[in-house]
């Protein structure tokens, strides 16, 4: 695998589990999601907004998040993500993936994660 | 602010990805403006957006997954795992209809749709002859006379003549079988031509098997053709059925034919055929006296190529009526003594005249509770979705305060890269 495709790999790894763990605390809409990985990596993670949705609707398809539209007195529509159980599951495994990711990395490395 | 929706409904059908696109794009906007961006440098950086989400061929298809076959499965089966009394009840209900409906339709079809088993079966007609408007006392029959005179002289048609014996006691002296008793057919020799049907083994019946004396009464019946069926029972489908003799009532007859398998006239339970005489209305009985016969039995008629019924119809009433009149016969068995009348109508039409109302109208019941059954489960899922429309509504804000409170308990995680 070339040094581009991992990288393809690995973005598209990661968005997952960041959208999954942002929701694992709430419900969100889309752009809220975005702004959070945007603000909470201070730039570290170069997240691609324009893979959001496909990344959403992905992860809805598979039933691991489930959209609804909320509507409240005084504000518009939005539309709210929250995690299924399945997505729950699928988190927790996904951090054990890189959590032993990062020890490899760690241990070979002496890459720490925070 | 820019109107971002019409870019995205030129590529998105679905209309709730185009809001919720177009709803982060007029944030993405704003906030842009926000951070001190020109309008241009904002709308620029919300299209730049835009084009990455409508090239994106997930976005774009979004209708389709959602619209899609595996995707009503889906929710059909998270459905009945999450109600399962409520899909039962709808099942139940739309299967009992549907079954009905599907039921019905088969009687119908077969009983009123089916073509009729015959080669060209649009050409056989039923004959009826009436006097005055009035059938005979056995309904949907001719007389001897008309049958007689159209027959011999007839241009437009091939016409034959049918009749049932009924249940005639038949013993097979040979076998030492005991004797059952069976439904006999009648049938002249023409039937075979006005049907297209001939026996599978052996022959038809010929004008010298239903001969008719110069005088006297008819002579007893010497021949006679199997259905397949008995054919099978009795002979076990072997050829040397062909020319063994059988006793049915008093008469000893020679098994000279058996009809194809399926073949039934005029019904299913009729398990053997006799040839069937026509006598002439003015007859010589064996003292040398004159006497006067009507005979009254079915007829069925073939239209030759290139005639209609009405043309039939107007042919057999000319015919009819140079019959010799059977004065009083005629009142007794018609109830008028008027001239008689050919009606010439398609065969299908004739023998379905009496059970196609009721099953018109059974047909048009089942629909009906097929109608009633979708109502009910249409009726079944409003109250439901008006009621969990409610309860969404509870839930969406309970979901949101319960979020909103554990947001703000909640400690920001960060996620850095080393």
């Amino acid at each position: 695998m070339g040094i581009s495709a991992l990288e393809r790999e690995l973005k598209r790894g990661s968005t997952e589990v960041l959208i999954l763990a942002l929701l694992e605390q709430k419900p969100r809409h889309g752009y809220e999601i975005g702004r959070l990985i945007d603000e909470r990596s201070e730039g570290a993670i170069s997240f691609h907004i324009a893979s959001l949705y496909p990344t959403l609707y992905r992860l809805e398809d598979k039933q691991l998040i489930e959209g609804r539209w909320v509507e409240r007195a005084g504000q518009r529509r939005r539309r709210y993500y929250r995690l299924t159980p399945d997505g729950r599951r699928a988190l927790a495994k996904q951090r054990g993936i890189w959590d032993q990711f990062f020890g490899a990395l760690d241990r070979v490395a002496r890459i720490r994660h925070a | 602010m820019p109107d971002f929706r019409a870019r995205l409904r030129s590529r998105i059908d679905d209309a709730d990805v185009v809001e919720e696109l177009a709803q982060h794009a007029e944030q993405a906007f704003e906030s842009a403006r926000a951070d001190g961006l020109s309008e241009e440098a904002a709308n620029a950086h919300a299209q730049r957006l835009l084009a990455a989400w409508c090239a994106s061929r997930r976005v774009a298809s979004r209708r389709a997954a959602l619209a899609g076959l595996p995707q009503d499965v889906r929710y059909a089966v998270r459905l009945l795992r999450r109600e399962p009394f409520y899909a039962a009840i709808a099942i139940l209900t739309m299967a009992l209809g549907i079954g009905a409906t599907t039921t019905l339709f088969s009687v119908a079809y077969g009983v009123l749709m089916k073509p009729l088993p015959w080669p060209e079966a649009d050409r056989v007609m039923r004959v009826t002859e009436t006097r005055k408007g009035q059938q005979a006392r056995l309904r949907g029959t001719i007389s001897n006379g008309p049958y007689l005179a159209w027959r011999d002289a007839a241009s437009t048609v091939t016409l034959a003549g049918y009749g049932v014996v009924g249940n005639a006691m038949t013993i097979l002296p040979k076998q030492g079988i005991e004797p059952v008793r069976l439904q006999i057919g009648r049938m002249t020799s023409s039937l075979f031509d006005v049907l297209e049907t001939r026996p599978v083994r052996g022959r038809a019946f010929v004008p010298d098997d239903e001969h008719v004396p110069a005088s006297g009464p008819f002579p007893a019946p010497k021949v006679v053709i199997l259905s397949y069926g008995l054919w099978q029972d009795w002979f076990g489908g072997r050829d040397e059925a062909i020319g063994s003799a059988i006793r049915i009532d008093d008469s000893l007859v020679t098994i000279i034919g058996v009809m194809p398998r399926g073949f039934g006239f005029p019904d299913r339970g009729v398990r053997a055929w006799l040839p069937m005489p026509v006598g002439p209305v003015n007859g010589i009985d064996s003292t040398g006296r004159p006497f006067q016969t009507m005979q009254i039995f079915g007829a069925l008629a073939r239209l030759k190529p290139g005639y209609t019924p009405a043309q039939a119809a107007a042919e057999g009433t000319a015919r009819a009526r140079t019959a010799p009149d059977p004065g009083y016969t005629a009142v007794a068995m018609f109830g008028s003594g008027a001239a008689p009348d050919i009606l010439v109508t398609p065969a299908a039409d004739a023998m379905t005249a009496d059970v196609r109302p009721a099953i018109v109208l059974l047909l048009a019941a089942v629909a009906l509770l097929l109608v009633t059954a979708t109502a009910n489960v249409g009726s079944l899922q409003l109250a439901r979705a008006t009621t969990s429309g409610r309860a969404a509504d509870a839930s969406s804000a309970s979901w949101l305060s319960k979020a909103a409170s554990s947001a703000s308990r909640a400690a920001p995680r960060a996620w850095r890269c080393p």
